[in-house]
């Protein structure tokens, strides 16, 4: 039993630091432009397709190591542009429109839903809706160590990014304020663009370890996926960047426990009952702090 | 003009037009007849039993987007599950219905045991997805930000899985499991014998739950309520100011939009002629989304928007169901296996609904009406006071009971 304990443990850390890396791009867009970006799911589905292509083309099993990094760098390179893409449709051309009129509160809502949407069937179109396995390049254990220490670094460098960098300084004051970041000579629509570029990449890094572990991609895997990180967002305090990473591996954690107990296929009840406890006990998440509006 | 006049005027044109009680019993009248002439003469009004289910398709999802429109389209608050509480609302109907059914021990479908049926169905469907709407609404909309979409998207979604997936065969142990066996998994639930969902819902039914569905929608967008609502939509913080609570607002209209999807899936369960079996793939994402299309496309807040969304959006869903059994395009998806016109269909709505965006936010009615309401004046019969020309406490500001000389001082 404690072995089974261990094991669920290690499973889900590996798991966590997956969804983890989703989970960072929804609280990095979150704490830029206040907006949940729905397509954030698809881009983390177009990025498990992109590798699976790569990873084939490349020569999958006969060549795991060209295959599996070359597929990875393919599927994250693709999906930054895709998640610049995505924020040059759908959001940049709301942000420039003045306010005032009716509803403008839930319009980039919509637009995000509708590139999600978008997104998803266009998949559909594309590659048909059939599940595809992807080749296995490593063996389980392997892969597990693999992704965990992948995922940890990118974590760390990512650290490294908004806190030692320009570009980080700037995109911390643009969440801090938007208007005084302009006033200030940050270049705004580039620095968001970069937002959505990173997090793009790291969604697409995440669905390759993901696909690697669990070997399948279809065009809604996104949307269960999606939601975890968003929750795992959520429960680390959405907009913190330390927060969605401890978001992610409790959230894995607790679902690999969970396959311990008879209830295995409530797994995602126990994850929404979270969301709910965390939003009713303290909505700022673990690690988020509570702001004072000012009007 | 001295304020009797005032008084005398208005009477006047008060008296000009009918009563407007016996006005409002004659419509209602007139609204009840056509209700219950649509239950008889339906079937030789349109003949066409493909067309008849599109009918009473489209007004349930006339019913779908009106609620969907109180909390989408007056409050402002995103919520993107509402085929969760349609599901739940099927559901819940079709297993009150499938046993009083059964407890009646009437094999046919009676128009007379409809009324016994139908109400229960209905209260039933509705007070379960109204307790959901409260229990999901109430920590998401307590917050400001967009926790509701992402909330009522997980909502949806585990609804469905959680049947979906749910074990069916074999044995179960505890009582959800239990129970979740006993709405039958992937195949849907279909009664307590398993042999159908009694189809009570028919165009009495339907048509009067629309027509109910209306006149409340359009109540509440002109009511003190729907107002509030409004102008928390535009200025939370501000009508905050003025005494609404925020919170409240919010969760009610929330609540009322769970209640109304709950009735409309209700009817859905029912319906005449429809699928006899509640099927959780019935109530995807697709669904909701079909919903959010038909309130953001006719204009979010504009009841008439709403309609024409819900009947615009059915009509072009079952076209494409219709367009599938043409020999050209079965030839055409021969030839080409990826190509899903449903998700082609979906690829379009969403292409439209960004440009919609971006280019015409507020829809295409706005929040306008196609009937403009005509502004109608409360008279009093009391001549209106005259303001006072100096208040109180400057008419004599010695006075103790000033609000500045206050009695905080005493």
């Amino acid at each position: 039993m404690a072995m089974k304990i261990l094991n669920a443990l290690i499973t889900g850390l590996a798991q966590g630091s997956m969804i983890a890396l989703v989970a960072l791009g929804y609280t990095m867009v979150y704490g830029i432009l206040k907006l949940i970006n729905f397509a954030h799911s698809e881009v983390f589905m177009m990025g498990a397709f992109l590798g699976f292509f790569g990873i084939t083309a490349l020569g999958g099993k006969d060549a795991p190591l060209v295959a599996g990094v070359g597929g990875t760098l393919l599927a994250m390179f693709f999906a930054g542009l895709l998640g610049m893409l995505v924020e040059r449709i759908a959001y940049a051309p709301l942000r420039t429109r003045g306010k005032g009129k009716a509803n403008t509160r839930i319009t980039p809502l919509v637009t995000a839903l509708g590139m999600s949407v978008l997104l998803q069937n266009l998949a559909q179109l594309l590659f048909t809706a059939q599940y595809r396995g992807y080749p296995q390049l490593l063996p389980i254990e392997d892969t597990r160590k693999v992704i965990f220490i992948s995922a940890f670094s990118v974590m760390i460098a990512l650290q490294f990014l908004v806190h030692k960098t320009w570009m980080g300084k700037a995109m911390r004051a643009l969440s801090v304020n938007i208007e005084a970041a302009r006033l200030m000579g940050i270049r705004t629509s580039r620095v968001i663009s970069i937002t959505f570029i990173t997090g793009s990449v790291l969604a697409a890094l995440g669905a390759v370890l993901y696909c690697l572990d669990q070997s399948q991609v279809y065009p809604t895997m996104g949307v269960v996926i999606g939601t975890r990180a968003f929750v795992a967002a959520v429960i680390g305090g959405i907009g913190n960047i330390p927060g969605a990473m401890l978001g992610g591996l409790l959230i894995g954690i607790i679902g690999e426990m969970t396959k311990l107990t008879a209830y295995s296929g409530l797994q995602d009840v126990l994850v929404f009952t979270a969301l709910i406890a965390v939003l009713l006990v303290k909505p700022t998440g673990l690690l988020g702090k509570a702001s004072i509006e000012k009007v | 003009m001295s304020p009797s006049t005032l008084g005398d005027g208005a009477r006047t044109s008060r008296a000009a037009s009918p009563n407007p009680l016996l006005r409002r019993i004659l419509v209602t009248l007139a609204l009840l007849g056509a209700v219950v002439g649509l239950e008889f003469g339906f079937d030789t009004l349109v003949p066409d039993v493909a067309l008849q289910q599109l009918v009473l398709f489209a007004l349930v999802n006339v019913v779908v987007a009106l609620s969907l429109n109180v909390i989408n389209g007056m409050a402002g608050q995103f919520s993107i599950g509402h085929a969760g509480f349609v599901g739940i609302g099927a559901y819940t109907a079709a297993i009150v219905a499938g046993h009083i059914h059964k407890a009646l021990g009437v094999d046919d479908i009676l128009f007379s045991n409809s009324f016994i049926v139908m109400p229960a169905a209905i209260l039933a469907a509705g007070g379960v997805a109204a307790i959901f709407g409260l229990v999901v609404g109430l920590p998401s909309l307590r917050l400001r930000g967009d926790y509701l979409a992402i909330v009522t998207l997980g909502f949806a979604e585990i609804f469905r899985l959680v049947i979906a997936t749910a074990q069916t065969g074999g044995d179960v142990e505890g009582p959800i499991a239990k129970f979740l066996a006993y709405l039958g998994g992937q195949n849907g639930y279909a009664g307590p014998d398993r042999n159908g969902v009694p189809q009570y819902a028919g165009p009495f039914w339907i048509f009067g739950a629309a027509v109910v569905a209306v006149i409340i929608a359009w109540r509440l967008k002109f009511s003190g309520w729907g107002r509030a609502l409004r102008a928390l939509r535009e200025d939370e913080i501000a009508t905050a100011s003025v005494g609404v609570d925020p919170t409240r607002y919010k969760v009610t209209s929330f609540v009322i939009a769970a209640t109304g999807a709950g009735v409309a899936g209700a009817m859905l369960a029912s319906m005449r002629n429809g699928n006899p079996t509640v099927q959780p793939d019935q109530f995807t994402f697709a669904y909701s989304f079909d919903a959010i299309t038909m309130v953001i496309l006719g204009g979010s807040g504009s009841v008439s928007g709403a309609i024409v969304g819900g009947v615009f959006v059915t009509f072009t869903v079952k076209m494409i169901e219709q367009l599938q059994r043409f020999e050209s395009v079965q030839a055409l998806q021969a030839a080409y296996p990826s190509l899903d016109l449903n998700a082609l269909r979906m690829v379009v709505y969403a292409s439209v609904l960004i440009g919609l965006m971006i280019l015409r936010p507020e829809g295409i009615f706005g929040e306008r009406e196609i009937i403009r309401r005509k502004p109608r004046q409360r008279v009093s019969h009391a001549p209106p006071e005259p303001l006072p020309a100096r208040t109180e406490a400057e008419a004599n500001p010695e006075s103790e009971t000033g609000p500045l000389t206050g009695k905080a001082e005493k």
